[in-house]
C-alpha cells in the first residue's frame, strides 16, 4: 500500500498539479488537484500516513485548490476552494491553503454525504466504546479530542461524527484542527507532536493542525458503535463537574449540531432517537484536561 | 461520471435512474453512498418544494384570478417525471400583468421580499424584463421568480406568449395553482433554454425536455401532432425543432422525422458545445467562445439595439466604479 510520505514530494507536487492524485480517507475517496507549490509540502505532514495514488483511478469527490484567476496569482496571491468546479466560497490568502482545504472538505461531507445523519461532533473509540464530543465551536471540543488523542484514544473524527443506517459511527479521520492558544497548549504538553505550519489572521483566528495518530489512520476503515455523547464546556478556573443529560435534552441539542437532520426527514429523526436511546449523554465542565481526561476514562471504564 | 453529474446538477437525477432500475443491485457499494445520499436531497428538496408551494398558496389566499406555476415547480406539483431528482433554486410563478402589483403585495405580507436593487436593475427587471425582481423569504430564504410574461416582452422573436397563458388550466387536486396545457409546458421548456445566454445547467434543461417529450407523447398519441400545430401558433416552431435536434443527439429522444431537423445551424452547433460537459477536467475546446457567442446573441435577441446600447453602457459604467465592500 502507497503512502504518501512513500512519494517523493517532487512526485506528489506533480500529481497533484495533473489531477492524478487520490487521497483514502477511510471509505472516501478524494481526487485533489492544486498547484501551488507549498500545499503539497504541508500535505505531506499531515497525510502522511494516508494511502494514496498517484496514477489516478476512483473517487467519491474531486476537490481543487487553485488560483481563482492569473490576477490572484500573481498579483493578490489569492487561492479559491472548488469542488466539482464550482466555487461555494470566496478566495482566500494562499498562505491558508491547507486550511481551506479542511473547511472545504468539511462543507463537501456537510453538504452531500447524506447516506449519514451528519452531527457537528468529534469523535474517539477506546476499550470499544465510541464516544461522541459534541459542543459549538469555542468550547474546546477540538482541544479535549487532540488531548485524547495524544493519550491513546482512538480518534475518528475531529469535527464531523457520521452515523450510518445500522447506528455506526463511520471514521473521517482527519488532521485535528487547533485554533488560537489551543495551539501552545497542547504543544506544551506533547512536544512530541508534529504540527502543520501556522496559518494567521484566518476568519477564525490562528490555526495549525495537528496530524492524526497513525493507529487512527490505520484503522480509519473500522466504524465503532455510540455508547456516550458527551457536551465539552471548557471555562477558565472552573473545577470538573459533571451531570447526566435526559434523552430529550440530547436529542435538542445534537439536532442544533446537525449538518443534514433536516434533510434526512424521517429517517433522521429515527437515527437521533436511537443514538439518545442507546448512548448516555453527559455534561462535563472543567477547566484542567487532565481532569476531563481522566473523568472520561473512568466513565468509559464503569461503563464496563 | 458522479463529479460530472454533480457539476451538471444531474447528480440525483441519475441516482433515480439507477438505483430505481434493474442495475440497482451491480452498483458497486463505493458508489452507493453518493447515489443514495443524491437521492436523500432530492426528497428533501421535493418536501421543501411543496411545503413552500402551500405556503405560497395560503400567502396567496385573497388572490382570485389564476397563479400559473413553471418550469421546475410545475413539474413537481404535476408529478412529471421530470421532477424526478430535479433540483432547481426558485419557484417560478406567472401572473396577469394587471395582477403583478397585487400579487407582489400578498407576496410581502407572507414574508418575501425583494432584495436591495440600484434603481437602473429595478427598473430593467420592471420595465423591459418578463419578471419582477426575484423575491427572497426573510426567515427560509427560499426564492420566487414573479412572471407577467413566459419571455421577455422585449424579445425580437415574437413569441404569442398569452396565447399560452390564456389556454392554461387549474392543476387536477390543486385549487390554488394553475398550468400550462402539455405541449406549452414542452414549448416553454424550449423557450426557455434556448433564449437564454447561460448553458450551466443546459444538459439538465435538455434532459427535462427528453423526459417531457417522452412522457406526454406516452400520455397521448397525437401529442406530436398537437406540438406542431402548437408552435406554429405561437412562433416558437424553429425554437422547438432546435431543442428537440439536440434533446436526440443527447438523450435519444424519440422524435419523428417531421418535427427532427437533421441539419443543426450554426446556432444549434453552439448550444451543443455549450450543453456539453462543463467540468473543468473535461470541457471541450471552443466551449468559452461558445458561451461568449451565445450570451451576445441573447442580449441581442432580448433587448432591441438602443436598449442594448443603454444597458450596456450602464453595466460598464458600474464596472468601472471601485467595488464597495460589502461586510457579510
Amino acid at each position: 500500500m502507497l503512502t504518501v510520505q512513500d512519494v517523493s514530494g517532487r512526485d506528489l507536487a506533480e500529481a497533484m498539479r495533473h489531477g492524478r492524485f487520490r487521497l483514502d480517507i477511510g471509505r472516501l475517496r478524494l481526487k485533489i488537484k492544486s498547484d501551488i507549490p507549498r500545499f503539497p509540502v504541508v500535505f505531506r505532514t499531515l497525510y502522511g500516513r494516508y494511502s494514496c495514488a498517484v496514477n489516478g483511478g476512483e473517487y467519491d469527490f474531486d476537490i481543487s485548490i487553485a488560483p481563482p484567476n492569473w490576477l490572484r496569482r500573481h498579483i493578490a496571491c489569492n487561492i479559491v476552494f472548488e469542488l466539482s468546479g464550482e466555487r461555494p466560497f470566496l478566495p482566500v490568502d494562499a498562505g491558508h491553503a491547507h486550511a481551506l482545504f479542511e473547511w472545504g472538505l468539511n462543507w463537501t461531507i456537510g453538504s452531500f454525504a447524506h447516506n449519514y445523519l451528519i452531527l457537528h461532533s468529534a469523535v474517539l473509540e477506546t476499550r470499544g466504546a465510541g464516544v461522541l464530543l459534541s459542543a459549538v465551536s469555542g468550547s474546546g471540543k477540538s482541544t479535549l479530542a487532540a488531548e485524547l488523542a495524544l493519550s491513546g484514544w482512538r480518534l475518528l473524527s475531529d469535527e464531523l461524527a457520521l452515523l450510518d443506517e445500522k447506528l455506526e459511527l463511520i471514521p473521517c479521520v482527519r488532521p485535528v484542527s487547533l485554533k488560537n492558544s489551543s495551539i501552545d497548549l497542547i504543544q506544551s504538553r506533547h512536544p512530541e507532536a508534529v504540527f502543520g505550519p501556522l496559518a494567521t489572521n484566518t476568519h477564525k483566528g490562528s490555526i495549525a493542525h495537528l496530524p492524526a495518530p497513525g493507529d487512527s489512520i490505520r484503522r480509519g476503515s473500522e466504524s465503532a458503535m455510540p455508547y456516550f455523547i458527551v457536551f465539552p464546556k471548557w471555562i477558565d478556573g472552573a473545577p470538573l463537574r459533571m451531570r447526566a443529560v435526559g434523552q430529550g435534552q440530547a436529542a435538542m441539542r445534537l439536532i442544533d449540531q446537525s449538518f443534514n437532520y433536516s434533510t434526512l426527514g424521517s429517517s433522521g429523526f429515527q437515527r437521533l432517537a436511537e443514538l439518545v436511546g442507546s448512548a448516555e449523554a453527559w455534561e462535563i465542565e472543567y477547566s484542567s484536561l487532565d481532569e476531563a481526561r481522566n473523568a472520561l476514562d473512568e466513565l468509559v471504564e464503569h461503563h464496563g | 461520471m458522479l463529479a460530472e453529474a454533480r457539476h451538471a446538477g444531474m447528480l440525483a437525477r441519475i441516482a433515480h435512474w439507477v438505483l430505481g432500475s434493474s442495475i440497482a443491485g451491480s452498483v458497486p457499494p463505493c458508489h452507493r453512498g453518493s447515489l443514495t445520499a443524491a437521492l436523500v436531497h432530492s426528497a428533501a428538496f421535493r418536501r421543501d418544494v411543496q411545503r413552500e408551494l402551500r405556503s405560497i398558496s395560503s400567502a396567496l389566499a385573497h388572490v382570485e384570478a389564476p397563479i400559473l406555476l413553471l418550469n421546475g415547480a410545475s413539474y413537481v406539483a404535476l408529478g412529471l417525471p421530470a421532477a424526478a431528482g430535479r433540483i432547481f433554486s426558485d419557484i417560478d410563478l406567472l401572473v396577469a400583468d394587471k395582477q403583478i402589483r397585487f400579487v407582489e403585495s400578498e407576496l410581502m405580507l407572507g414574508g418575501w421580499i425583494t432584495g436591495q436593487l440600484d434603481a437602473y436593475d429595478d427598473r430593467y427587471y420592471r420595465q423591459w424584463s418578463h419578471e419582477i425582481p426575484p423575491m427572497t423569504h426573510t426567515h427560509r430564504g427560499t426564492t420566487i421568480d414573479l412572471h407577467h410574461s413566459l419571455v421577455m416582452p422585449t424579445c425580437r422573436i415574437a413569441v404569442d406568449s398569452s396565447r399560452m397563458v390564456n389556454d392554461a388550466v387549474p392543476i387536477a387536486g390543486n385549487e390554488r395553482f394553475w398550468r400550462l396545457r402539455d405541449e406549452d409546458i414542452l414549448l416553454h421548456a424550449a423557450a426557455h433554454l434556448l433564449l437564454n445566454g447561460e448553458f450551466d445547467r443546459g444538459l439538465r434543461d435538455l434532459c427535462d425536455i427528453d423526459l417531457l417529450f417522452r412522457h406526454f407523447s406516452g400520455v397521448s398519441a397525437e401529442f406530436a401532432e398537437r406540438l406542431i400545430a402548437r408552435s406554429a401558433e405561437v412562433g416558437l416552431d424553429a425554437i422547438l425543432r432546435q431543442a428537440l435536434y439536440l434533446a436526440w443527439r443527447f438523450f435519444s429522444t424519440p422524435v419523428d422525422d417531421r418535427l427532427l431537423q437533421r441539419e443543426p445551424t450554426a446556432f444549434v452547433k453552439l448550444v451543443e458545445k455549450a450543453v456539453s460537459s462543463r467540468h473543468p477536467d473535461t470541457r471541450i475546446r471552443g466551449q468559452a467562445m461558445a458561451d461568449w457567442l451565445l450570451m451576445v446573441r441573447e442580449l441581442s435577441l432580448r433587448l432591441p439595439p438602443n436598449l442594448l446600447l443603454i444597458h450596456l453602457v450602464h453595466k460598464m459604467w458600474v464596472g468601472l466604479q471601485p467595488v464597495k465592500r460589502v461586510q457579510a
